[in-house]
This record gives structure tokens, sequence and C-alpha cells, in this order.
């Protein structure tokens, strides 16, 4: 073989397996595990915190509110929809939660009080939920629009609708609308 | 065309999981080996009344489980546009609040008795979606939620030059924020525009259908947040599941079937208008 | 208003129709123009060197080495944009070790290195190899040390060894041809094969992309042979400039016509999509009708096809030949903007139009791909200095 062919596989040789070897120490460890990807990935995905709780944890100790959407037209719509994500509130509250528990006397249990958490009114600014109460909150899904089924939600033309001024709210308590 | 195409892809997955089982049966084992550590670790650390509910939600929690094909549905006739699925969604994911940057958003198609139409989509629906035209000129209107479809044959995945962008056992389309380049290449052959680069992580983000959520056993913050239950979501092989049924008994279509994309996410009453 | 939103606020406010809310900032900016436009001139380049070498085009002589060191500089940076423009450059590695093997990108950094190391570097070595050795005993000190370090220590420079130089070097350019097809039909399918975009998804994608490649390359050799030869006082080949002259003309027919055939078959069968394509070519307005046909084709095409029939005065040649390569560079920049971001422009909801605004600092910004482009002019310089092909002994081989 003449000697330039020879010096340049060699070159060529020594180029390929400085790439196998760099190839081989920086391929992650999880790598085609499920595929051609990093199995890890899936796993780290799936770590994620929530952010919008699970909506039982609201009748916790909110019962009185949630016994008042039961039965009632938005008794579907999950608390977190107009009040905003629930994580922080809980936070505060699984911080907290010392201060609100009580001890059955005849059972000798401990149960959260309801009553003693909604009467808290230390909560900080950022733990607090949304409450809203402006005519476009409601307005998102109760303005009339020709895209709105009647048959899914009922509709208003705000423009002759009572006193412009006035507070849905006001009127229509969001937990019960109908009552 | 729909419930034979939707009876399709659940025979051509059927296959795929038999394909899967012989070669994740090691993996099996060691996920019900994490799955049984975590709920030893959790008897302990759990406060007594919660604990129910959160062992439930630990063996809902295989990562990834391969018996399981996650899909989703979209009920249109039940859409009425408030948008609390894209701000929901943007609050959950980190999504950046700017308007350019949607893992879901609503449009609102208005068909104009002149035959013409128009789309919109403020925000991505976010502030509520209202009329710009007057009630005389509307032939009809309805609202379409859009959201990555998570395509069996995703295009996506298909150009993903490192494989940051994949199909996970479970038939949901995500993406290793910390693998991808950022290249864009999958912005670009998504058909639906559901895919954007972060301007935070400079990595490609879109719709994960809340994968970390569906794992602890909860519904996605769309699926939640949507206050008339126009959004579904399940497990395409629970042939009794709420979502096949749904999917069974309605007329479903997928967007933009002429590009075999094999999306996962199904509407009813969806408008030939709709793109 | 945060100041690194601001472009897409402007944006945003000139949305016409429907498009869907992630699609209103562009992706791909001026450095993925830069991207096809680069790797063209490298393929074309090269074409043109070959057309010495194996198809024995005589006439072309004078320019073998010009060629082959043009392709090679700008080849260099053919990378650069691309890693430029990645959110995350630092990760670009990864495409080189778990590749992913359905997609069109990551395959091209194995059909780039294929032919940077295989094709490109191995020619260019081979062809000075001899030349090489003799300088490493003529120059002194680091001069010295660096040609003796490229001959990696080869110091044979008998008839037999020059013998073999000889025929590799035949052996690789003609493995040479069909890479340099592969590399640039390869970014042509990069677009081409995108079933989401009508305006890149096209079967003769790649063969369109390999023709204007061609044509970039030849005019680029064209426009830096002229320039060479003027730094260096010395008197152009008249022969040589009307042989790439001709070549040009053909080449440039053929991308004409494949254009045409394309814009054709989709005025005539008038998809879904092509309402919106129509706008969109008015749209493009002045990178379209003026820039890439306007003057980067039918001006060249005329006067060139008038030299095929009458020879007018050297000097009016001369002057001609320079100026239609500059026009048919700037025309094929046009035609990668028009496919790149006029790609990008319309929704693919087929329903509107965003807007596009390079900007002019920053990574994706106009200067970064001006730095860009000066580049391999500065590569190719350094190299005719450490590789003149003027000094070589065999200048009349081949």
């Amino acid at each position: 073989m003449p000697q330039q062919v020879t010096r340049l596989l060699i070159v060529f040789a020594v180029f390929i397996g400085m790439f196998l070897v760099a190839a081989a120490f920086l391929k992650p460890a999880s790598f085609g595990e499920y595929g051609h990807y990093r199995g890890n990935a899936i796993k780290e995905i799936a770590a994620k915190e929530i952010k919008f709780v699970d909506r039982k944890s609201c009748a916790n100790c909110h019962n009185d509110n949630s016994d008042a959407l039961a039965g009632a037209e938005h008794a579907l719509i999950n608390c977190q929809t107009c009040h905003g994500p629930g994580y922080k509130h809980n936070q505060w509250f699984e911080q907290n939660k010392s201060r609100f528990m009580r001890q059955d006397p005849a059972s000798g249990i401990w149960t959260v009080d309801t009553i003693l958490v909604r009467a808290a009114k230390d909560i900080p600014e950022e733990y607090k939920l949304l409450k809203p109460n402006e005519r476009d909150a409601c307005l998102k899904c109760h303005a009339i629009n020709a895209a709105r089924r009647e048959k899914v939600v009922r509709q208003i033309d705000v423009t002759d609708h009572y006193d412009v001024k006035k507070k849905c709210v006001e009127c229509h308590p969001p937990h019960a609308p109908n009552s | 065309m729909p419930s034979s195409a939707c009876s399709k892809f659940l025979i051509q997955n059927k296959m795929e999981t038999e394909k899967d089982k012989s070669k994740t049966r090691r993996d099996f084992f060691k996920a019900s080996a994490l799955v049984a550590t975590g709920l030893a670790l959790n008897a302990v650390v759990m406060k007594p009344g919660r604990a129910a509910a959160e062992i439930e939600r630990a063996t809902a929690a295989k990562i990834p489980d391969p018996d399981v094909q996650y899909g989703f549905a979209i009920d249109l006739d039940k859409c009425i546009g408030c948008g609390n699925c894209a701000k929901a969604c943007k609050i959950e994911n980190d999504v950046p609040q700017e308007p350019f940057y949607f893992r879901t958003w609503v449009e609102q198609y208005v068909v104009k008795c002149d035959e013409t139409m128009k789309i919109e989509s403020p925000n991505g629906g976010i502030d509520g979606l209202k009329q710009s035209v007057s009630k005389e000129g509307i032939e009809k209107s309805f609202f379409v939620p859009k959201m990555c479809n998570h395509c069996a044959k995703s295009p996506c995945e298909q150009v993903c030059p490192v494989g940051a962008t994949f199909r996970s056992p479970d038939g949901v389309v995500l993406i290793d924020k910390e693998y991808c380049i950022g290249c864009g290449y999958c912005v670009q052959s998504c058909p639906y525009g559901c895919r954007y680069i972060s301007p935070i992580t400079h990595t490609v983000d879109k719709c994960t259908m809340c994968y970390h959520r569906l794992k602890k056993g909860l519904q996605p913050a769309c699926v939640e947040a949507c206050p008339t239950g126009a959004r579904m979501q399940g497990n395409l092989r629970d042939k009794d599941g709420p979502l096949v049924k749904f999917i069974k008994e309605h007329n479903c279509r997928v967007l933009k079937p002429h590009l075999n994309t094999a999306p996962k996410l199904f509407y009813n009453s969806l408008s030939e208008k709709v793109i | 208003m945060d100041p690194n939103y601001q472009h897409l606020y402007d944006a945003l406010s000139k949305v016409e129709g429907y498009i869907y809310p992630n699609e209103i900032g562009l992706n791909w900016g001026i450095l993925i123009v830069l991207y096809p436009y680069i790797t063209g001139l490298v393929a074309g380049a090269f074409i043109l060197a070959s057309l010495n070498r194996v198809f024995k085009v005589k006439a072309l002589r004078p320019i073998y080495e010009i060629s082959l060191l043009t392709s090679f500089s700008f080849l260099c940076v053919a990378t650069m944009p691309l890693i430029a423009h990645l959110g995350q450059p630092l990760r670009f590695y990864e495409m080189m070790i778990t590749p992913h093997l359905t997609s069109a990108m990551a395959i091209f950094a194995f059909v780039y290195l294929w032919y940077l190391m295989a094709v490109l570097l191995l020619e260019i070595w081979f062809d000075y190899r001899k030349d090489m050795v003799i300088w490493s005993g003529e120059k002194k000190g680091v001069l010295r040390l660096i040609y003796k370090v490229l001959t990696l220590g080869v110091y044979d420079t008998s008839p037999k060894s020059v013998a073999v130089d000889e025929r590799l070097g035949y052996i690789i350019t003609v493995v040479g041809i069909p890479s340099a097809f592969l590399l640039h039909g390869y970014v042509g399918f990069i677009f081409g094969s995108l079933k989401a975009n009508p305006w890149w998804s096209s079967v003769i994608m790649p063969v369109v992309f390999l023709f204007s490649a061609m044509v970039s390359g030849i005019a680029l050799v064209l426009f830096i042979y002229m320039i060479i030869s003027w730094i260096r006082k010395q008197k152009l080949d008249m022969k040589c400039l009307d042989s790439i002259g001709k070549f040009l003309f053909y080449i440039l027919i053929f991308d004409f016509v494949l254009e045409l055939l394309d814009t054709v078959h989709r005025v005539y069968t008038a998809e879904e999509s092509f309402d919106i394509i129509s706008i969109l070519m008015t749209k493009l307005f002045f990178t379209l009708t003026i820039g890439q046909l306007l003057l980067g084709t039918f001006i060249p095409l005329l006067v060139l096809g008038y030299f095929q029939f009458s020879k007018p005065k050297d000097a009016i040649r001369k002057a001609s030949y320079f100026i239609i390569s500059i026009l048919v560079l700037g025309g094929i920049f046009c035609m990668r903007w028009n496919v790149v971001i006029g790609g990008q422009l319309f929704s693919k909801s087929f329903m509107g139009f965003t807007t596009y605004k390079a900007r002019l600092l920053g990574a994706e910004g106009l200067l970064s791909s001006i730095v860009i482009m000066i580049i391999p002019c500065l590569i190719l310089a350094a190299l005719l200095w450490l590789l003149p092909p003027w000094k070589k002994k065999n200048m009349e081989a081949y």
C-alpha cells in the first residue's frame, strides 16, 4: 500500500476512534431505554409539580361553598376555574394545619375544624385565591355570542340587561346563580 | 369514517402493545419495585386522612405505562369559548404570558352570510372571545380549541435530529427539554402550529397532555378548568372507558386527516371549515 | 413591555388574516437563509472543479484549485449559521452522538462530515501533497513546520508516488460529484420533506436546490477568480471566463426551467394551499420578482445567451461577467430567502400572514450574518497564501 494511503488511514482511524470514545462518554445513560430518547426524561416530566390541585381538596375546608354549589347550575365547574390554581393556597394550609386541628372529645380523633380555617384572616396575599366578581368574569361564559349554544350556557345581552353599573354577583350568587 | 378510523387505530395500538410487552417486561418489574418502595415510604410519611387518596394515585402512576394509550376528545358542541382551558394551561405549565406562546388556545370561527370566513383568537382566547361580526352578518359560528394532537405518526418526532421529541410508550408526544437543541425543525414540521420555542429555556415546548398530572391520577389542567365538560382525556385502550365510548357514539373527526399524522385528539361536530 | 418581545408585538400588530398564535414569530431567520446559501456555494464550486478534472474541460484548468479552495473555505463555515441559530448551541454535539435516523437534519451532520473529510480535504491534500513537500524544503521557520505537518510526514515525491496521488485524487473527484449532489440535494430535502408546509413540500425541491447551488457556486468562483486576478494584477484567461460563462448559462437555464415547472405545476393543480401561495408570491415581489427572477435570472440569461452567439470585446465581456456573477449571487440569495422566509410568512392554517423584519444585532441578526459571510473569505485568503495555486509545479496537469 502506498505510504500516503497508510498515513491517511491512520489519521482517519484516530479521528474516528476519538469520535467513538467521545460519543460513548457523552451519550446519556438512560438513552434508548424505551426508544431513541432519554428514558429518564419521561420520569422528569412526570415529576413536575402540579398547580391545579385535586378538586376534592377544596371541599375539605370550604364545605359551605361546595354544599351551595352541589345541585346548582355551576355544580360541575371546578372551583379553580374561577378562583385560580390552588397549590399555593394549599401550601399555606399545610404549613398552618396544626392551628386548625381539633380533637373530637368522644372518639379522640383529630380533624380539621373547617370553621376555624375559614375564619383565619392572616393568610398572606400571595397564598390567597382569586375572587373575581367583576362583570367580565361572568361574561367570559355568559355574554351573548352566536358561537355559544343556548342549551350549553345561558347567555345575556348585557347592553340591555338591568343596571349596567351593578355587578352580576349582586343579584346572582355565583355558587348558586339560579337560587 | 371516524368510528372505523378509530377502531383501526385501536387495533394498531393493540398490536404495538404486544410487541412492547416482551421488550419492556424488565422495565415493568423495575417500575413495580419503584412503586412498591414509594408506597412503603408514603405509608410512613403520610398523615392518616390523606393516605388513601395518595396510595390510589401512586398505584395509578406507572411511568411510563405501555398498557395505556392516552387520547383526548373535545366536544365542540359544548365549547363556549371562555378560554379557561388556555388560561389554566399557561398557569399549570409555566407557559410565558406573552401572546406568542400557547400549548392550547381557542379559535372562534364565523362563517359569514357572504360565505367568507373569519377566524379569530386574540391572546389565544384567554380573555374570552367576542364576536366582531354583527349578528345579521353571521351564517354560523363556533369555537374550536386547539392543542397538540399527540399524533401516532407524529411528524415532529420524525424530524427531531437528536431524539429530544419522542412518543412515550403511553402514547403522549413529549419533549426532553434537557436534551432539546432548539433547532426548531419540529416547529416547522407540525401542521397544527402547536409548538413554539420557549423564550425561557430556549428549547421547544408544547402540550404534554399534562403528563405530570396524569401520572398523579389527575386530569389535565385544561380538562379541570373547562366549565362545560367539553374536554375529555382518557385511555384509548380502555374499550369501555368514557373516552372510547364518546368517540364511538359521536361523529368524531381529526384535524387535517389528509396529512396522515394519525392524531389522538378527536373532535365531535368538527366542521369541514376548520383548518 | 419587555423589549425582548417588542419585535413580536410589532409583528402581531401587522398580522393579516388568521394565523396560529404560535406562528407570529419566525423560527428560522436570516441565519437559516445563509445555511442553504453557503452549502450551495460549496457544492457548486466543487462541481465546477470536477468539470475540469473528471469531464476534462481543459479551459477551466486555471480555476481548478481556486474552486476547490473556495469550496473548502465555505464548507468550513457552513455549519456556523446552523449552530448559531440553535436555542442551545452547546448541545450541538448531540446530533452526532445520538443522531435520529428518521431526521433529515441529523443525517446532514454526517453528509457534511463525509463531504468535508472524505472528499474536499482529501482531494486538496492529494492535489497539493507534492507541492507541500517541495515548499517544506524551501521555506524556513514556522511555515516550514506547517507544511511538514500538512504532509503528514510523507515526503516521497517520486514519479510513482505522485502518480498514486494523481490516481487517488481522480477517484475522489469522481466520488465527490455524487457527494456534492448529495450534500446539497440533502439540504433541499430538509425543506422538501416537510409535508406541513406546502411552499416547501415538493419532490423536486432537492433538484431545484442542487441546480441553484451549481449556479451560485459557479458565479462565486467566477467572481473570486476575477477578484484574485485583479489583486495579483494578472491577465484574465478569457477562454476560461467564456467557458465558465457557458456553463453558467446552461445550468441557469436548467435551474429556471425546474423552478418554472414547479410553479406551473402549483398553478395548474391549484391545490388547497394555492390561494395562500399565490398571495405569498405577490408579497415576495422584491425578492422573488425583482431579485430572483429579473436580476438573478432573466438579465444574466439574456446577456450570457447573447455571448453564445457573438463575442463583444474582451473588456465588455469581462465587465459583463463580473456584473453577472454579482447578480446571480444576489439572485440565488433571494431564492434562499424566498424559500426559507417565504415559507414561514404564511400560516399553516392557510388563512393569513405574519411579517418578518431581520434585526441588526443579536445572534440571529444582520451583523452576525455579515460576519459569517466574511469569515470564509478570510479563510480563502489564508489558504491562497498558504497553498498558492500559481506556485504549483504541476500547473499543466489534468
